[in-house]
């Protein structure tokens, strides 16, 4: 007579756990996950020194395919030991800005307004997100044009380089003359 | 004597039914019932847990199996593929190289996203790449290092493989994050379908765990059940008075210690019920030897007292009145030590009925008339010749003579006697003789006790002209006929004594029934044609 009530709460009490086991079997499928790591990274792409020269009336990207600047880039690599790879860009990019279009491009009809460089080189600074290029004192100043060349061009080489810091903050210095400022890519470069 | 041993045998089994009543309702909440529950919540316990968390495991290993080789077919792609490109891309280039990173794995629906420098291109064209979440995104561009995620886009899951890619290692620079990164999103179709045919196979394994573990439990009921069954049996049978009922002890557990005990205790009781059955039987025949011993001496003194009583007008008044007292005494201890051989022979089952057919009211007249009392015992008895029966006549004059002494001793005159009969039903006609006193009526609490032996109902009294077992024997005689006595007060007052006989002993077992008590009769004193 007493062996009744038992029963009742035996039920009870099972009952959240075979609930619980259902739901397990009942939650089932691909569950969704959080960002889980996978181990490295893709490795391998080259990269191209972009340099921003002029077709017509407008500038134009090209990829660096010069083969006469070998010995440039050579005493560049050497000096980028110690100066860091983001200055070596830049300045290998700046640099052959300077040297102007090869003769293949040139017969295209692409020209460069910066004024030849065979005695100078400009100087680069990066420090952080600034980019600085300065430039011998000319006689003239530059157009404006050229001066896009040479943002666009020190931008470009920055952000491939770099690409996890933020864009650039070029500024071309022509001493006696005039501070040319551009944030990042410039609408004007491609 | 035998009548305390059988009550409460009696009581025994009026308490187990009693019992059985109150347990039969409950029978859906018995053992078996209890045992299946809980076997079968078990089984389906133990089978969902083991099932989930084999599923889990299963479930675990299928993803992880399957996302592995995603992510590194897909670096291996990417890897190739890229040695072809050179950053910095432009829109265009960028669409190439997602196109070209799937179809590089033509057999799988790949669809690919490439960004760089915040453009981004898509091998589907516009395609909302709903699966790549803010959160992959950030880390993919935080980190330099392959990250999957599993999402559930519109109800169906996706694997999303976020991979950043790096700068070729060369001689002057250094291998860094390019800022390209290509993510890859996947249908989980497939898992989904396996992990589904997980599901269904754990199904499958509950439901013949669930019939097994049921048909244990019945099994394992039954194993129970059937020693509590015989259990129950056994005990009703003792209960019943058969004392010599035994369980068949198999096996060592518990039911089989509870079945060894109950053997015992049966045992236990059979030797003491033999016991005071062997003591009363000692007792009876006791009395028996008693009375017949006595018997020889009592007839020589009676012969002696007789012989006094004539001489006892010569003696000196004194020795004449002690003459005569030791005379009444003798003839009363006769009539007691009669009295008691009567009894004994009722107890010791040697009583016989001497069946005769006979006219009842002739043969209560001539109870009457040899006992003088047709004067003082006023009798309405049906006329001659109309009431007759097969009764043992030496029994019936015992019976009358007993009630009416009773009635004149204790009761007051005139004491009234009345014969007739009637037909019960299914049972033949039977004859009713009642006697009623004038008298005070009996006190209701003496009224149960009144046909036992020596009860006198004035303790004070304690010396009375009868033997004490007038109405004892009484109602050993109307047992004898198989039928009943019962004494009431009568409602105008007096005590009324109602013998109830059957007229014909056809059809009625042969021995004595003696479970039948007299003073248990259901006779209504109301109906009396006394009143």
């Amino acid at each position: 007579m007493t062996s009744a009530t038992p029963v009742r709460p035996r039920t009870a009490r099972l009952a959240p756990l075979l609930l619980s086991a259902m739901l397990l079997l009942t939650a089932c499928g691909v569950p969704a996950s959080g960002v889980v790591p996978a181990g490295d990274s893709a490795t391998g792409i080259g990269r191209t020194t972009m340099l921003y020269f002029i077709r017509g009336d407008d500038l134009t990207a090209l990829p660096d395919d010069t083969a006469s600047t070998t010995d440039l880039k050579a005493a560049l690599a050497f000096r980028a030991q110690h100066a860091g790879t983001v200055l070596y860009d830049v300045e290998l990019a700046v640099w052959l800005l300077a040297v102007g279009p090869g003769d293949a491009v040139r017969a295209k009809g692409v020209t460069s307004e910066l004024p030849a460089a065979q005695t100078w080189r400009p100087t680069v600074r990066v420090a952080g997100s600034a980019v600085t290029v300065e430039l011998p004192p000319y006689a003239r100043p530059l157009t404006a044009i050229a001066t896009r060349q040479l943002l666009c061009t020190a931008a470009d080489a920055f952000l491939t380089a770099s690409p996890d810091t933020a864009p650039a903050q070029v500024t071309v210095k022509v001493p006696g003359h005039a501070l040319w400022r551009a944030d990042g890519f410039d609408r004007t470069c491609s | 004597m035998r009548n305390l041993l059988k009550s409460p045998a009696k009581a025994t089994g009026t308490a187990a039914r009693a019992v059985a009543r109150v347990r039969a309702p409950s029978r859906l909440r018995g053992v078996r019932v209890r045992l299946v529950v809980a076997f079968a919540l078990v089984a389906v316990a133990a089978t969902l847990s083991t099932g989930a968390l084999t599923f889990r495991e299963a479930r675990t290993g299928v993803l992880q199996q399957s996302q592995d080789a995603v992510i590194r077919q897909f670096r291996d792609h990417v890897n190739t593929i890229v040695a072809d490109y050179r950053l910095p891309l432009s829109s265009a280039r960028l669409k190439e190289f997602a196109d070209d990173v799937a179809r590089s794995e033509p057999t799988q629906s790949w669809r690919i996203l490439a960004t760089y420098r915040g453009r981004s291109a898509t091998s589907t064209p516009r395609d909302p790449f709903a699966e790549l979440t803010p959160e992959l995104r950030t880390a993919v561009a935080t980190r330099s290092a392959a990250d999957f995620q599993r999402v559930t886009v519109h109800g169906r899951p996706a694997l999303v493989v976020g991979l950043p890619v790096a700068f070729r290692k060369s001689p002057g620079t250094v291998a860094g994050n390019s800022g390209l990164a290509v993510f890859l999103a996947i249908s989980q179709n497939t898992e989904q379908r396996s992990i589904d045919a997980l599901v269904t196979s754990v199904e499958r394994a509950s439901v013949p765990a669930l019939v097994l573990a049921v048909l244990l439990a019945l099994l394992a009921a039954r194993g129970v059940l059937r020693p509590v069954r015989a259990l129950r049996e056994a005990t009703r049978s003792i209960a019943e008075g058969h004392l010599d009922t035994r369980l068949a002890v198999d096996g060592s557990d518990e039911l089989a210690d509870l079945s060894h005990t109950f053997n015992e205790t049966a045992a236990a009781l059979e030797e003491s019920v033999a016991e005071l059955r062997r003591m009363e039987t000692r007792a009876r025949r006791f009395a028996a030897d008693v009375s017949h011993e006595l018997r020889t001496p009592l007839a020589a003194m009676s012969a002696v007292t007789d012989i006094l009583d004539e001489d006892a007008a010569h003696l000196d008044p004194d020795t004449a009145t002690a003459v005569r007292l030791i005379s009444q005494e003798t003839v009363k201890l006769a009539r007691l030590v009669d009295d008691l051989m009567e009894i004994s022979r009722f107890d010791a089952g040697a009583a016989q009925l001497h069946l005769d057919e006979i006219d009842l009211a002739e043969s209560i007249n001539s109870t009457l008339a040899t006992r003088a009392w047709r004067e003082t015992v006023h009798a309405q008895l049906p006329p001659p010749g109309t009431l007759r029966g097969r009764l043992d006549p030496r029994r019936l004059d015992v019976i009358v003579a007993n009630l009416v002494a009773n009635a004149l001793r204790h009761g007051a005159p005139p004491v009234q006697l009345r014969l007739y009969e009637y037909e019960r039903s299914g049972a033949g006609r039977w004859a009713v003789i009642e006697v009623l006193d004038s008298g005070p009526g009996i006190p209701a609490d003496v009224l149960p006790l009144i046909f036992d032996r020596f009860y006198k109902s004035d303790a004070a009294r304690t010396r009375t002209e009868g033997s004490g077992l007038g109405l004892a024997i009484t109602t050993e005689n109307v047992r004898l006929h198989h039928g009943t006595v019962h004494a009431a007060n009568h409602p105008q007052g007096g005590a009324l004594f109602t013998v109830e006989l059957p007229l014909s002993q056809d059809g009625l077992p042969p021995s004595e029934s003696p479970d039948e008590h007299p003073s248990e009769s259901p006779r209504p004193t109301e109906g009396s044609p006394l009143a």
